[in-house]
């Protein structure tokens, strides 16, 4: 039991690049696909495991503090746990290591979650099969990887991995154009991640221990490394201000955040039903993970700086992402732009820097996980019947399909935030932690990087996005639901068994997260948003 | 705490009866799955009721009892962390709030609720989609409940979006017709317009307290409604010490006490309001947010009786209600306003309509307003009395007025009616008494008021308008406030003219359309919960009590604060529900007086209430006239009205408010097609200018990548060479001819060059240090 508790991180990550091979040296397609489900169904307990040793707040009197749990002081208790680590390139001070804490764990679970509902969504792939499925759950294990990584450089790896299965899973099962937005998707990323490396090598630069030489990638001290590093005239604020640009601009283009949301609707159209359900749910979180991961706690005093052009950054791309989504005639651009929307809610979220707005932004990625993996969904279950997606085209299909019907609007409505689904909860925190950042002493305006008159202009406008996603949603309702019955869809078979196994789910998920938010996020978080704040504030 | 116990169960009936209906309601079919429905609703009747009963006869002796007149329960849940600040425990908490307003909202929603489910069972009897019907009822019915329930703005905020939820679905229902669909996503959408208010009043109320449940919040702002302009008020910390406890209160900005601990401006005070308010101006359809209601009317007719005049609508009444301690002076006005606005517009459009459901939307527009007038000039008890009342008798009418379309088989046009109360008797009389109860007949003899349940209501709301408008205009605010009296009180008249206008052209007279006449007929299961309305709406204003537990409302309010939050300073801090003209220096200040003191001595509240008093007794000339007028034009059907119709401009005026003063075709062509061409421009943006430049970019890099070609190599990082070659791998094990190698070689070209600029930027940058 011990060696699994110890391990169990690697083998998390593990179980799905062995499946993978697994599916790889499979013979016929029933036994690759098989072999799919049950990795991820493996790696789906797995993750309940963790749930068994994962400690989820301080002891009374205890402080959560943003280091490695255990040690003898019973007065702090560090909230990153289950940490495994061993060396890896010594002479760069570069190790293995993982662990996991309310950042990551209610992201990994998403990701265990997903996984299995792509797979079973992914069962009807025709076309080599089994360099699919390997690809799939490749991802899966880059993914899991990402989220778990506490090495700056073993981070940067998985978040380079992730990319190439997705890369292939668009230019080889995606539609008519996937060449096109496979290399879009794959090039755009990875300019974010040279931004990104520059920011790794110049912290390990920085961060040099003048008697040893040896800078540091270990995400957690850091924080502490880097406020040293200045302390002591090693590193210049100018330094941290552009780190921390660097380093948003690649996760704000993996969020994606308005201007560099272009190549998401691209590779949305193009992609797979179940290979954009992967990308919205999961590979977007990425970059909202690597915000609250690496950008905040290692820059805070640049974030505390630059809260203003970010906080722009997140109320355009709500305000933006809506009103493109009006003009849509796709359906799956639709939903790939109501993406661009929502995830604006974790940037402003971020950029207010209150544990509100940031708890709200961590529930939004979960939310926005169920709720976009959903809706894509949906899109290919009409897809797959009347092979367009042209919104014009559709409607009628309520009288057609009245469970598909009923199924949908749940997804739809949380989406639109609609209270007791969740996408309320993440939308209504955020906004509300936006009005809290404008108190006198909060972090923004006790630091004087922001007056409270700056604050409420900006909450206020992002509380306009709430109407825009109302209106561009039930219109989509109407187009596609609404009217009455068409003769060219009659014919159309209501949901099957596989479908509503992928639906129900995520039906049931989207309401339970909207109803006890803190038993499935919060509680999870809570003592690491805590510890953050109390990290910001030093 | 039984009557806690019993009303969460009244709330959750209607919730188990959604969750069978949804998953089996189907298998029910027609009439079992309606039963279903009514049976549960109904049994949430029975618990509110014995709720009532408990309630009512719970002893308060010891003054800390639960009950009326003693004090009210508060219950919370911790639902969200949120961290400490202010006047909470660092939770975003949901909960319930129990007092007498609650228990007799309760039975009333359960009530109209349980005789619109009887209803429906006729009236819908023929559709096909019956169970979903009945399934989104008990949605409906849930939700109102638990939005009455409410113990914090949050809770209210949510159950406020899913009553607007039900609401879409069910205008929607007959979502064939695009009207419907159309009608339904204005609902939603305009309502979510008036939420971006009251999320904005939320938020700053967060900023300013941490957590808003309804007695926090009127122990922190309860006393915004004596506040004067430029004042700050303190609020009272969670475990804040002895001498900050002490200088909680309202202080001007010149004494510097209170910097130290949190407080709010009256003018921060007036934009909270005013943006809870919004909320409210969209559910309760408030002038300029009126436009989705009378569409709504799209939706079957039971449910125009249940939610878009009975209960939902009202919720902004409920809310200004609960939000009205927090209310300064000036939000007040603004209410009174909206609320004036909104009565006279929609009364005059009711003239014109000749739609019988588009009249008595309009009507209901219009009565809405009064309310809001009645909490804007701070007659709290009037305001939500008339809630009561109304919603008996709207009810009845719209079921009437359902009654009528089910036997002219869903013709809505009243030029189409006439002599229908040969064929229909119990709908016609039972409609007469809405009438005569919307009209508000009745009279006072010797001090005893002996009339419908509208007069009751209305009179007590004329009565302190009066006295509000003699009150402001004695105190130097000029003679414009004299409209907020005087406007209502024309408009009782307008009232009884066009509620028996309705009556005539659809019940009197000589049959207009004998198609319509021969076929029409009603069943018992219609027109019983008629009778029942009926008998409310005549003893609704007396016998029921309704009015009494308001009041007891108030003082049980008052009775928590002595009680629980401020025992040392019993009586004296909390302004609470007491009303407007009882501080005359309130509204001095905003009426920037210069011989305020001067006035204030002779301008006592209880000369105002007089002479509100006095000026009431014009009131019941108004039915009198009304109903005379209308019974004389529309006796002979539509004839002497086509006559009058011939002189142009009475024809102009007519087709203006026919046509809702053209508010839609405005919001269409500015509003919805600014909004709309806004999208286009920002869909064409980025396709041709953001994502142009992306791709400018990208052919601009591998252009010049081709021409350096392979000399890059030297400098490629090890990391993206493995990740190339990786790929390579990949891709040759999934054997992928169409992937394009080529491609594959281009983009690890391109990333060789981009993490070349980069490692030399590094290079530089660790040079800089």
């Amino acid at each position: 039991m011990s060696f699994l508790q110890n391990n169990l991180l690697t083998l998390l990550i593990l179980l799905p690049a062995a499946g993978g091979i697994l599916t790889l040296i499979t013979k016929n397609r029933d036994a690759v696909r098989w072999t799919a489900l049950a990795t991820t169904l493996v790696t789906l307990c797995a993750c309940f495991v963790l749930l068994l040793t994962f400690k989820w707040r301080p002891d009374a009197g205890a402080t959560s503090t943003y280091a490695y749990g255990g040690g003898a002081n019973a007065a702090t208790f560090g909230v990153v746990q289950m940490v495994q680590q061993a060396d890896w390139i010594p002479a760069f001070n570069i190790k293995y290591r993982v662990g996991i804490d309310g950042l990551s764990f209610p992201l990994v679970l998403l990701t265990a979650f997903i996984s299995v509902l792509g797979v079973v969504a992914s069962w009807n792939i025709e076309r080599m099969t089994r360099g699919y499925f390997a690809l799939f759950l490749f991802l899966e294990a880059g993914l899991l990887g990402t989220f778990l990584a506490l090495d700056f450089f073993l981070f940067y790896v998985f978040f380079e991995v992730t990319l190439l299965p997705m890369y292939f899973l668009i230019g080889i099962w995606g539609g008519p154009r996937r060449e096109y937005a496979a290399i879009k998707f794959f090039i755009y990323t990875l300019v974010g991640s040279i931004a990104l490396l520059i920011v790794l090598i110049g912290t390990y630069l920085f961060t040099r221990d003048p008697a040893t030489g040896l800078g540091s990638f270990d995400l957690v001290q850091l924080p502490g490394l880097i406020k040293a590093a200045v302390a002591r005239n090693a590193m210049s604020m100018t330094a941290v201000r552009w780190f921390f640009v660097l380093s948003i601009v690649c996760f704000l283009i993996k969020v994606p955040s308005f201007p560099f949301h272009t190549w998401l609707p691209d590779a949305h159209v193009e992609a797979p039903t179940p290979v954009s359900m992967v990308l919205a749910a999961l590979l977007l979180k990425m970059g909202g993970y690597g915000i609250f991961r690496v950008s905040y706690p290692l820059f805070a005093d640049a974030g505390r700086e630059l809260w203003m052009p970010l906080a722009i950054v997140g109320v355009v791309s709500i305000i933006y992402g809506a009103l493109c989504a009006m003009a849509q005639t796709d359906f799956k651009r639709l939903v790939a732009y109501s993406s661009v929307s929502h995830m604006g809610f974790v940037v402003l979220g971020a950029a207010m820097m209150t544990k509100t707005a940031a708890s709200g932004a961590l529930f939004m990625m979960v939310a926005h996980g169920v709720t976009s993996a959903m809706l894509f969904f949906i899109v290919g279950v009409v897809y797959d019947r009347a092979h367009h997606r042209e919104l014009s085209r559709l409607g009628g299909l309520a009288t057609t399909m009245p469970l598909y019907t009923g199924l949908a609007t749940v997804g739809i409505f949380a989406n639109l935030g609609l209270p007791g689904l969740c996408g309320f909860v993440g939308e209504v925190m955020v906004l509300l932690g936006s009005f809290e950042a404008a108190k006198p002493d909060s972090l923004l305006v006790h630091s004087g990087a922001a007056t409270t008159h700056q604050i409420y202009p900006i909450a206020v406008v992002a509380c306009l996005g709430i109407v825009l996603t109302a209106a561009y949603m039930l219109w989509t309702i109407q187009r596609v639901f609404l009217g009455p019955e068409r003769a060219e869809y009659r014919q159309f078979a209501e949901v099957d068994q596989r479908e509503q196994v992928v639906l129900w789910p995520l039906a049931t998920m989207a309401i339970l997260l909207g109803i006890l938010p803190t038993f499935f996020v919060f509680a999870f978080t809570e003592s690491t948003v805590d510890s953050l704040f109390r990290l910001f504030a030093r | 705490m039984t009557v806690a116990v019993l009303l969460i169960i009244a709330a959750l009936l209607p919730l188990v009866a959604f969750v069978i209906l949804a998953f089996v309601g189907k298998r029910m079919g027609t009439p079992l799955a309606g039963m279903v429905g009514t049976f549960f609703v109904a049994g949430s009747f029975i618990c509110s009721l014995a709720a009532m009963i408990v309630w009512l006869s719970l002893d308060n002796a010891e003054g800390r009892a639960y009950g009326f007149g003693g004090q009210p329960i508060l219950k919370t849940f911790d639902w969200i962390p949120v961290g400490k600040w202010v006047a909470n425990n660092g939770w975003l908490q949901v909960g319930i709030y129990v007092d007498s307003l609650t228990v007799v909202m309760f039975s009333m929603i359960t009530l109209v609720a349980a005789l619109v489910h009887v209803f429906s069972l006729g009236y819908m009897a023929e559709d096909k989609r019956f169970h979903t019907f009945f399934t989104y009822l008990s949605l409906f019915s849930f939700s109102m409940l638990g939005l009455v329930l409410g113990g914090t703005l949050l809770q209210v905020l949510i159950f406020w979006e899913l009553v607007g939820l039900c609401s879409y679905l069910l205008i929607g229902f007959w979502y064939e017709q695009k009207t419907a669909s159309n009608a339904a996503i204005k609902a939603f959408v305009v309502n979510r317009v008036g939420d971006v208010g009251f999320l904005v009043g939320l938020g700053l109320l967060f900023f300013h307290l941490g957590n808003v449940t309804l007695p926090d919040l009127w122990g922190a702002l309860g006393n915004a409604g004596t506040a004067r302009q430029g004042q700050v008020l303190v609020l009272p910390m969670q475990g804040g010490s002895a001498a900050d406890a002490a200088i909680v209160g309202t202080w001007q900005p010149d004494q510097p006490q209170f910097t130290r601990l949190p407080h709010v401006t009256t003018a921060m005070l007036t934009l909270i309001g005013i943006g809870l308010f919004c909320g409210a101006m969209g559910k309760s359809a408030q002038f300029p947010l009126h436009v989705w209601l009378p569409d709504a009317m799209e939706g079957p007719t039971p449910v125009s009786a249940l939610i878009h005049a009975a209960t939902m609508v009202a919720a902004g009444v409920y809310l200004v209600g609960r939000i009205f301690p927090i209310l300064t002076p000036d939000a007040k006005l603004f209410i009174a306003i909206i609320g004036c606005v909104t009565m006279t517009m929609a009364a005059l459009i009711a003239i014109a309509q000749t739609d019988i459901k588009r009249v008595l939307a309009y009507s209901t527009l219009s009565q809405l307003g009064l309310m809001m007038i009645a909490m804007g000039v701070g007659s709290w008890v009037g305001g939500l009395f008339h809630l009561i009342t109304h919603a008996f008798f709207k009810a009845l009418l719209f079921l009437g007025s359902g009654s009528v379309i089910y036997a002219a088989r869903h013709e809505r046009e009243m030029a189409e009616f006439g002599g229908l109360w040969r064929k229909i008797p119990y709908t016609a009389i039972t409609f007469g008494v809405g009438v005569l109860a919307i009209a508000g007949v009745g009279v006072t003899i010797g001090g005893t008021m002996i009339g419908f349940a509208g007069f009751f209501s209305k009179d007590l709301i004329l009565q302190h308008a009066g006295a509000f408008a003699w009150l402001a205009t004695h105190t130097g605010g000029g003679s414009a406030y004299a409209l907020l009296f005087y406007l209502p009180m024309i408009v009782a008249y307008v009232t009884a003219f066009y509620m028996t206008r309705c009556w005539m052209l659809t019940f009197a007279g000589r049959p207009r359309n004998a198609e319509v006449y021969e076929h029409a007929r009603e069943t018992p299961v219609m027109y019983i919960p008629l009778v029942l309305l009926a008998v409310l709406s005549v003893i609704g204003g007396t016998a029921l009590g309704a009015r009494p537990m308001i009041e007891s409302a108030a003082k049980e309010t008052n009775n928590y604060f002595d009680a629980r939050l401020r025992p040392a300073a019993a009586g004296t801090r909390f302004a609470g529900f007491s009303t407007a003209w009882q501080n005359p220096g309130a509204y001095a200040d905003s009426l920037s007086s210069a011989d305020t003191e001067a006035t204030n001595a002779a301008v006592s509240p209880a000369r105002a209430y007089h002479h509100g008093d006095t000026l009431v007794r014009y009131a019941p000339l108004s039915f009198v006239v009304g109903i005379g007028l209308a019974g004389l034009i529309y006796s002979r059907g539509l004839a002497i009205p086509a006559m009058v119709l011939r002189v142009a401009p009475i024809r102009w005026v007519n087709v203006w408010l026919y046509r809702a003063m053209y508010f839609d075709e405005l919001y269409a062509g500015v509003v919805v097609a600014m909004t709309l061409a806004l999208s286009t421009m920002a869909s064409i943006l980025d396709r041709y200018v953001i994502d142009a430049a992306v791709r400018l970019t990208a052919w601009t890099v591998r252009r010049w990548s081709a021409v350096i070609g392979v000399g890059d190599d030297a400098i490629v990082d090890g990391v993206v060479r493995g990740t190339a070659n990786v790929a390579l791998e990949i891709g040759a094990a999934v054997r992928a001819p169409q992937t394009g190698r080529i491609r594959v070689y281009v983009t690890a070209l391109v990333a060789a060059v981009a993490v070349g600029l980069a490692g030399a930027v590094i290079v530089v940058l660790s040079k800089v240090r």
